[in-house]
């Protein structure tokens, strides 16, 4: 029989996940990914809110529809020939005099992009409790990598590529007459598919691993407090602590602890 | 990048010079638009100017590829030898040595891209739409306007229509101090042509350069 016993249930073990994921902040990251066929630099921050709980004994936490925000800045290059029709100027003459026929070699663009959205995924977690220095953790620790659904967003945030794209082009000499398509060949390049496998690739790491921690204790426990110069505080030490989820006649987060005077 | 202005020539500009007289010419390339009034015997590429062989030729035009080579500006031809009547006409097509000068002397006379005189011409392809106005920094009262229109092509067929358009120069000649015509309209893609007939020498410079 365990000395302590505390027990949540999916109310309010979502509480406890909603202060978990506002103690969790804002993670960021860093690093190179493909943009359909380009590479393209990027730091990427997230939070997460929302999501409810459902406790399935016998250890199993779901987490149904938790919201991953990420904010991305990406910056990608790509050299221009690769999709612009070769030009020339051609030969004129004026005065008698003739100009040389001059091909333009077109430029290699980098294009910086922002871009925030939001995704929601539901996952398995399993419970993790353990001691940390001198403070016992239960930690909600997720069980696979659930599949990033990324939505209509998508194309949406695909409009806003092309336009920065555009933008990054229109003082390009002579580029004019050739934009429109050329924005939409990149644009078609990268597709959804494209941006959707750039978004798995630097979001999923977020979500791999990832861990919110839903019940903090320290190992000492004051039971009385001091009552004066020769009465000290008593103090207990917790010595182990477990956590489950366990059907009674509602299903539950039960923690159990044992002390040691 | 593109920029209106014949004392720093870039890709899709040309500057050319006709040799009436022979006689040993040398010319330097310079970055920028700052180059020397007059070129020294040793300095430079030299344009050995003969006299014309067969009178009833007709003049030829020599082009000089100007490229970069570490530091310098080489041109295609470093010695150019021409027969009087012939010109020579500088441009490049290497990003790197976007922006350079042209400058030369011979006996008795001097040339330069950022200084037009007689039988001089300098050419700019346009490659952005817009209104240009252009001045010589030391005449204002030498300048025209070039409206550049934007093109559009919804088709293939409009878009080599546009290329075809592109082989279409429009023309300024600058004789006495007067420029003909004031104004000048093309479309995006089209070169421009300034013709010195006189004078002590000009610059083809936008006036939001002089500002």
């Amino acid at each position: 029989m365990p000395d302590i016993i505390a027990a949540a249930d999916p109310t309010a073990t979502t509480v406890l996940l909603h202060d978990a994921e506002t103690a969790l902040g804002t993670i960021t990251r860093s690093g190179g990914a493909s943009l359909g066929p380009f590479g393209a630099s990027y730091s990427v921050g997230a939070t997460f809110s929302g999501g409810t709980v459902n406790l399935n004994p016998p250890n199993v936490v779901e987490i149904a529809n938790c919201n991953l925000h990420y904010s991305v800045s990406l910056n990608f290059s790509l050299d221009l020939n690769s999709f612009l029709p070769h030009f020339c100027l051609p030969q004129i003459c004026v005065f008698g005099i003739c100009t040389p026929k001059i091909c333009i070699n077109w430029p290699t663009i980098s294009v910086p992009f922002s871009f925030a959205d939001n995704v929601k995924f539901t996952a398995d977690f399993t419970l993790d409790a353990h001691l940390s220095g001198a403070t016992w953790l239960i930690d909600v620790v997720i069980v696979g990598i659930p599949l990033l659904q990324f939505g209509a967003a998508t194309a949406g945030v695909l409009a806003a590529l092309g336009a920065a794209l555009s933008l990054a082009m229109l003082a390009i000499p002579f580029i004019g007459p050739f934009l429109a398509g050329a924005v939409a060949v990149i644009v078609a390049a990268i597709g959804v598919a494209g941006l959707t496998g750039f978004l798995g690739t630097i979001l999923t790491p977020f979500v791999s691993g990832l861990r919110f921690n839903i019940y903090k204790q320290p190992k000492k426990f004051p039971v009385l407090p001091a009552g004066g110069a020769i009465d000290p505080e008593v103090d207990v030490q917790i010595t182990a602590i477990a956590a489950a989820v366990q059907a009674t006649d509602k299903n539950e987060l039960v923690i159990t602890g044992d002390i040691a005077a | 990048m593109n920029t209106l202005d014949s004392r720093s020539l870039g890709i899709g500009d040309c500057f050319a010079v006709k040799f009436a007289e022979a006689g040993s010419v040398r010319h330097v390339l310079t970055f920028g638009a700052h180059a020397p009034a007059q070129v020294g015997p040793d300095e430079g590429f030299p344009i050995t100017v003969k006299k014309k062989g067969d009178a009833g030729a007709p003049p030829k035009q020599h082009y000089l590829l100007v490229k970069r080579d570490g530091n310098q500006l080489i041109p295609s031809t470093p010695e150019l030898a021409i027969e009087a009547g012939d010109t020579v006409l500088w441009y490049t097509t290497d990003p790197a040595a976007a922006g350079f000068c042209v400058a030369g002397s011979g006996k008795g006379f001097s040339f330069g891209s950022h200084g037009l005189r007689a039988e001089a011409i300098y050419t700019h392809a346009f490659g952005t739409p817009g209104t240009y106005e252009w001045t010589d920094p030391l005449a204002r009262n030498v300048a025209g306007t070039v409206v550049v229109k934007p093109v559009t092509p919804k088709s293939d067929k409009e878009r080599q229509a546009w290329l075809a358009s592109l082989s279409q120069g429009a023309s300024f000649e600058i004789r006495c101090g007067k420029v003909k015509p004031a104004k000048v309209e093309i479309v995006v893609g089209q070169t421009v042509f300034w013709k010195a007939w006189d004078g002590e020498g000009l610059a083809i410079v936008d006036r939001r350069l002089q500002a």
